[in-house]
């Protein structure tokens, strides 16, 4: 019977007893309803009635008796009509009861009844028929005793029907408790059988599925769930539900069995193909970085022979092709060194040539006796199996791995084996790629250095040759220059002393000329001077040479001849060297240089150089030196020895007797003051030469600075000399930032004062001294720190001039400034043409292109920025639009400021970049940059 | 033995023997110079001298005097300008000269400095990012003359259009003219800018390293140098540079191919600035 067939049939049989059940106490209840009604609704009422009736037959008694006995006419009357209404009711009463009486006895007692009351109903008419009547009381009396005795009757068949009635009631009753308590007692029983039965039937429906269900729940906690290889099955006893369920267990925990299998081999087989891989990933990590086949091979062996289980192995690889091909050991492992296999091979050759030539993996396990030995510390084994494998590349053979093991090969070994393989030909195909292209690398990188080594060599190369050919072209100067200066030499030698007589002449001519022509900034007699330098320095070595008795061939008057030319060559040059130096400062072109000097050293300098004159004169010399004079000076040491030593070779050229002293102080700066005034001077130093001799006139004090002024003309052809003296010192103590003062009165003396300041950063600041001591400007041009030195010997200084002139590259060059700014343009102009270029100027970028195309000669362009109409940019732009002054140097003059500008420039063309305020030794360099071919 | 040496033999062995000469006499050693190179170079000499055979030099090598100086001049390229490959230095100033800022002080060695171009172009480079004060410039070649010539700071006037075109193009962002001044045939760089070079003679090949340094430059040097005395020059730039140091070569040459390219990164593969690592 199925589980739901049971469940019905379990809760039907429940209902059914229910119903049961309950109809029953239904009908029970039914039946005592009416017992009920019967009772209340039929006998009470009977009983009621008889006892109404009764009643009433009682009152009309007791009326008569009254009226028959007491009462007077009215009452009487009253008691009469009473009763007449009794009997009416009565026998209303009787007829209603006879309607409704249904037993038989009932009936009877009734019938009796009504029988006695018609009776006693007629006695009571004649008894009121003889109370009206008004008779005697003694038909009365019998009468009323025949009345009484009648109602007695009545009564007593009243009663014995109340009774009846009240006994059929009582039996009612006691019937219908008899009734409900059978009926409880019924109900007890049936709830009771019902509960039994249900119970019985839910204990079946419960027993009956809870044992299948717990023989399913015991075989499912049985599995084990770590092991499911194993599951236990649930017996089918049933063929219902629980029976479904038990056989779709068993059809799974099969399935989960077969999975599991399933699961378990595939697991193992994971586990060896990732043995495999770890393997072979291993040594494919291994293959990275590899640039070395051998290293490859090395490592490759090293790794694989662990991993197989192999106690030795060797690594060949394939060498050379055709005829030549071959196959090179190139690792081995745990070989005995060189004696571990063979070297080498060729296809074909013993068992792994056979293996390389059928590019077949072969696996020994049968080893012969001889085979190599496996050699351990304590002795030698032999191998139990070999594996011979190819490594195979576009189906051909470029290596073999030859491996030996005490144990056989596992099928897993080789199966790795042979996966390893595969990918190995390609690495070593890949790695002999890379050492290829490695070694073509590093060939086209030694080519490309070769080049750029054979590049720098020619350049150099090409250097020297043009550093030969100006070399060769400067020694063929120079050689021609000595020749000249040989030939020179020659004729002077020859010459002699004539020829030194009309230079003398010429000489002399010269200085009366120069004294003549012009006084101050004469160029030309700088170059004359210069001029007349080089033959007398000749003049000088060569009477000197002819001078010396211990090379001479000449008779010693002619050499006194010598002599006296030689130290009139002397004077001259002296001469030469101060009209130059004159001459140079006024023209601006003397060279001083600032440097340290020690005042502790001068006393002793000035007595070195003139105590022997003092001596020869006789004259007292006297140096005083003051304790507050710094020991360190910074002027130039030349200029100012010669002003001293000009100072007092005048005092000891016009002192005859007395004496000549110099005093050296710490000067006061208000006394220099009022004389001169120099920016950035400190330190000033007084210095007083004071003479006993003949003294200046007050008229002539002012006269003896100028170039060419002695005392007198008397004066100088008395004690000669130029006249150039003062007029040097003066000049000189200006271009120091000093001043030289006279004080003197004739015959009494003179006394000159040297003021003159320590300037350690030089005479920088050219405009300030400008301001100070405006004839000084002219000593400060440009060019005062050009490294070319005039004050070396006259020889050196005429060449460099030379040089200067030669190479000088501004000279014909050409310049055009394009500048809105008048004052600019004028600036310029004045500082580039006193440098020998030719200057044009533009106003705007119209105005430079304009002068561009008229076909001007123009070397280099200095360009403003900021113009209106055209600006710099848009006119450099332009000019380089057009290819014929592509190479055109443009000097960008910009606002230093601007940084941005200097991009600009560069971006539109220009050449280089100076910015403004423009420096002029900066915009000389820049020019001479760009104008150097 | 063979009876008869080819031309080709006779020749490198002669070579050999004239450097195995040069180095005992002038303690200069040429031996592992790339032979190309000092062969195109003796060839040079003979031509000029009008000598017959390289035996012949060996002979004035031994016997007279000032031939060997004369010898090594020729050997010693001195090829160099300033802002060479004005790439390169505008590399520099972009990229190397942030990182140097943090340095307290940073040692340059320009190895084969020749006239010290490259040196000023440097100590130019440094005064402009405001470096030059805590720098120190040591520029090393083995030719004494050339670094004589260096120390001066002259500069032949007729290169300087092509200095300024590549002071530009280097990025300079000041006035090239600002660091000279000029006469009528040279051009005379600012002392300001020579006082932190200190130039030495060092032979890359005989001598070792002497000091650590945060920049080495040595820029078409070792293109004269067979592979093995290149390795050896690496290892002395790679023993003298500290961590995180520069290693600057000229634009044909590679460490790609040296067995050094593992100890560099490249920081500019263009440029051929390398840093160690």
């Amino acid at each position: 019977m199925g589980f739901k067939k049971k469940q019905m049939l379990g809760f039907g049989l429940i209902l059914l007893f229910l119903a049961i059940l309950l109809s029953f106490m239904m009908f029970t209840l039914n039946n005592l309803k009416s017992s009920m009604t019967e009772i209340v609704e039929n006998r009470y009422d009977k009983v009621q009635a008889s006892m109404e009736i009764r009643q009433l037959f009682s009152r009309s008694d007791r009326e008569i008796l009254f009226a028959a006995n007491d009462a007077n006419k009215e009452e009487r009357a009253e008691s009469l009509e009473i009763i007449n209404e009794n009997h009416s009711l009565i026998e209303s009463k009787i007829a209603g009861l006879s309607g409704s009486l249904n037993k038989s006895k009932a009936k009877q007692l009734l019938k009796e009844f009504e029988t006695q009351y018609a009776s006693y109903s007629i006695t009571e008419a004649e008894i009121i028929q003889k109370i009206k009547s008004g008779n005697s009381s003694d038909n009365l009396s019998s009468l009323m005793d025949d009345q009484r005795e009648k109602r007695t009757k009545v009564i007593s068949t009243m009663d014995e029907f109340k009774d009846y009635q009240e006994g059929v009631m009582k039996d009612t009753l006691s019937n219908s408790r008899q009734t409900y308590e059978d009926m409880i007692g019924f109900v007890i029983f049936a709830v009771i059988l019902s509960i039994l039965v249900i119970s019985v039937t839910v204990v079946w429906m419960i027993r009956s599925t809870s044992k299948d269900l717990q023989s399913i729940t015991k075989v499912i906690e049985d599995i084990d769930f770590k092991n499911l290889s194993v599951i236990p099955r649930i017996p089918v006893r049933t063929t219902d539900e629980i029976g479904d369920i038990a056989k779709s267990f068993n059809d799974m925990a099969e399935s989960l069995e077969i999975y599991n299998q399933k699961e378990k081999d595939f697991t193992e087989k994971i586990s060896e193909q990732n043995w495999i891989q770890t393997r072979v990933a291993d040594i494919a990590t291994m293959y990275q970085r590899i640039v070395d086949v051998e290293v490859l091979a090395d490592r490759f062996i090293t790794r694989l022979a662990p991993m197989m289980g192999a106690s030795i192995g060797a690594f060949y690889v394939k060498r050379g092709e055709g005829v030549d091909m071959r196959f090179v050991k190139l690792a081995s492992f745990a070989g005995d060194g060189e004696d571990s296999g063979r070297r080498e091979f060729r296809l074909g050759e013993g068992l792994i040539g056979q293996c390389a030539l059928e590019k077949k993996t072969k696996v020994i396990e049968d080893i012969p006796e001889d085979f190599q030995l496996v050699t351990t510390g304590l002795g030698e084994i032999n191998p139990k199996s070999i594996v011979i494998a190819p490594v195979v590349f576009e189906d051909e053979v470029v290596a073999m791995v030859e491996l030996a093991s005490l144990e056989a090969f596992t099928k897993l070994q080789k199966t790795f084996l042979n996966q390893v393989l595969d990918t190995l030909g390609i690495t070593i195909n890949n790695v002999e790629g890379r050492m290829e292209i490695e070694r073509l690398l590093k060939e086209s990188q030694a080519q490309t250095e070769e080049l750029q080594a054979q590049s720098e060599e020619l350049q150099s190369q090409s250097e020297e040759m043009q550093a030969q050919s100006e070399e060769l072209q400067t020694q063929a100067e120079e050689l021609r220059m000595i020749n000249e200066q040989l030939e020179e030499r020659n004729r002077e030698t020859e010459e002699k002393s004539k020829e030194l007589q009309v230079a003398k002449l010429n000489l002399e001519k010269q200085a009366e000329e120069l004294k003549l022509s012009s006084k101050y900034k004469s160029e030309f007699m700088a170059n004359m001077s210069h001029e007349l330098r080089t033959p007398l320095n000749s003049i000088l070595i060569l009477s000197e040479m002819l001078s010396d008795p211990n090379d001479s061939k000449l008779n010693e008057e002619q050499q006194e001849f010598a002599r006296v030319i030689n130290s009139s060559g002397q004077d001259l040059l002296t001469l030469i060297n101060d009209i130059l130096d004159l001459s140079k400062v006024e023209v601006g072109k003397l060279e001083v240089v600032f440097d340290e000097m020690n005042l502790s050293e001068l006393p002793e300098l000035l007595h070195r150089n003139f105590d022997h004159v003092a001596k020869k004169k006789n004259i007292d010399f006297i140096i005083e030196k003051s304790k507050n004079v710094p020991d360190i000076f910074f002027t130039d040491e030349q200029r100012f020895q010669q002003i001293l030593k000009n100072l007092l070779s005048n005092a000891f050229k016009f002192t005859e007797k007395g004496s000549v002293s110099v005093q050296i102080k710490k000067a006061d700066e208000e006394n220099v003051a009022q004389w001169i005034q120099t920016k950035g001077a400190s330190n000033w130093v007084e210095i007083k030469v004071t003479d006993t001799g003949i003294g200046i006139s007050k008229e002539k004090q002012k006269l003896i600075f100028e170039a060419f002024q002695q005392g007198d003309g008397a004066t100088m052809r008395k004690y000669g000399g130029t006249g150039l003296g003062l007029s040097i010192c003066r000049e000189f103590a200006k271009l120091l930032g000093g001043w030289v003062i006279v004080d003197s009165e004739e015959g009494q003396g003179s006394t000159f004062t040297f003021f003159i300041p320590s300037m350690p950063e030089g005479f920088k600041n050219v405009d300030e001294a400008i301001a100070a001591s405006p004839e000084v400007a002219a000593a400060n041009h440009d060019d005062s720190a050009a490294p070319f030195g005039e004050q070396g010997g006259p020889d050196a200084g005429m060449m460099d001039e030379e040089d200067r002139d030669k190479a000088k590259p501004f000279c014909n060059k050409t310049v055009l400034v394009v500048d809105d700014d008048h004052r600019n343009i004028f600036a310029l102009k004045n500082a580039l043409k006193h440098e020998g270029m030719e200057i044009l100027t533009a106003e705007n970028g119209f105005e430079c292109l304009e002068l561009l195309e008229k076909g001007n000669n123009i070397d280099v362009i200095l360009m403003d920025i900021m113009m209106p109409g055209m600006d710099g940019y848009e006119t450099m732009t332009r000019i380089r639009e057009q290819s014929k002054f592509e190479n055109l140097p443009i000097i960008a003059l910009t606002a230093k400021a601007m940084k941005g500008d200097r991009e600009k420039c560069l971006k539109a063309g220009a050449s280089d970049y100076v910015s403004k305020p423009l420096k002029l030794d900066q915009l000389l360099s820049v020019l001479r940059v760009w104008l150097t071919n | 033995m063979k009876d008869t040496l080819t031309i080709e033999e006779r020749e490198d062995l002669e070579i050999e023997l004239l450097l195995e000469a040069i180095y005992s006499v002038s303690g200069f050693d040429f031996r592992k110079y790339m032979r190309s190179s000092i062969k195109r170079r003796v060839e040079n000499r003979m031509r000029l001298d009008h000598v017959r055979r390289i035996s012949g030099m060996i002979e004035m090598v031994l016997y007279e005097k000032g031939y060997v100086e004369k010898l090594l001049r020729d050997f010693s390229i001195n090829v160099t300008e300033m802002f060479r490959d004005p790439d390169f230095f505008k590399a520099f100033r972009l990229n190397i000269v942030p990182l140097l800022k943090k340095l307290p002080e940073i040692r340059i060695w320009h190895a084969g400095c020749s006239t010290g171009e490259e040196a000023f172009s440097m100590a130019i480079i440094l005064k402009e990012e405001g470096l030059y004060d805590k720098a120190r410039i040591y520029a090393t070649d083995m030719n004494d003359e050339v670094l004589r010539h260096a120390e001066k700071g002259i500069l032949p006037l007729n290169r300087m259009q092509s200095y300024t075109k590549n002071y530009l193009q280097a990025g300079g962002n000041q006035e090239f003219s600002e660091y000279y001044t000029t006469d009528y045939q040279n051009a005379y760089l600012d002392s300001g800018l020579l006082k932190n070079i200190v130039f030495f003679q060092h032979n890359l090949v005989t001598d070792g390293s002497f000091n650590e340094f945060h920049i080495i430059m040595c820029r078409n040097v070792m293109i004269y140098f067979t592979g093995e005395l290149q390795t050896y020059v690496n290892q002395l730039f790679y023993d003298s540079l500290c961590k995180d140091g520069f290693l600057a070569v000229g634009s044909k040459e590679t460490l790609h191919t040296s067995s050094f390219s593992e100890d560099y990164e490249d920081f500019d593969s263009k440029e051929r600035i390398y840093r160690k690592l």
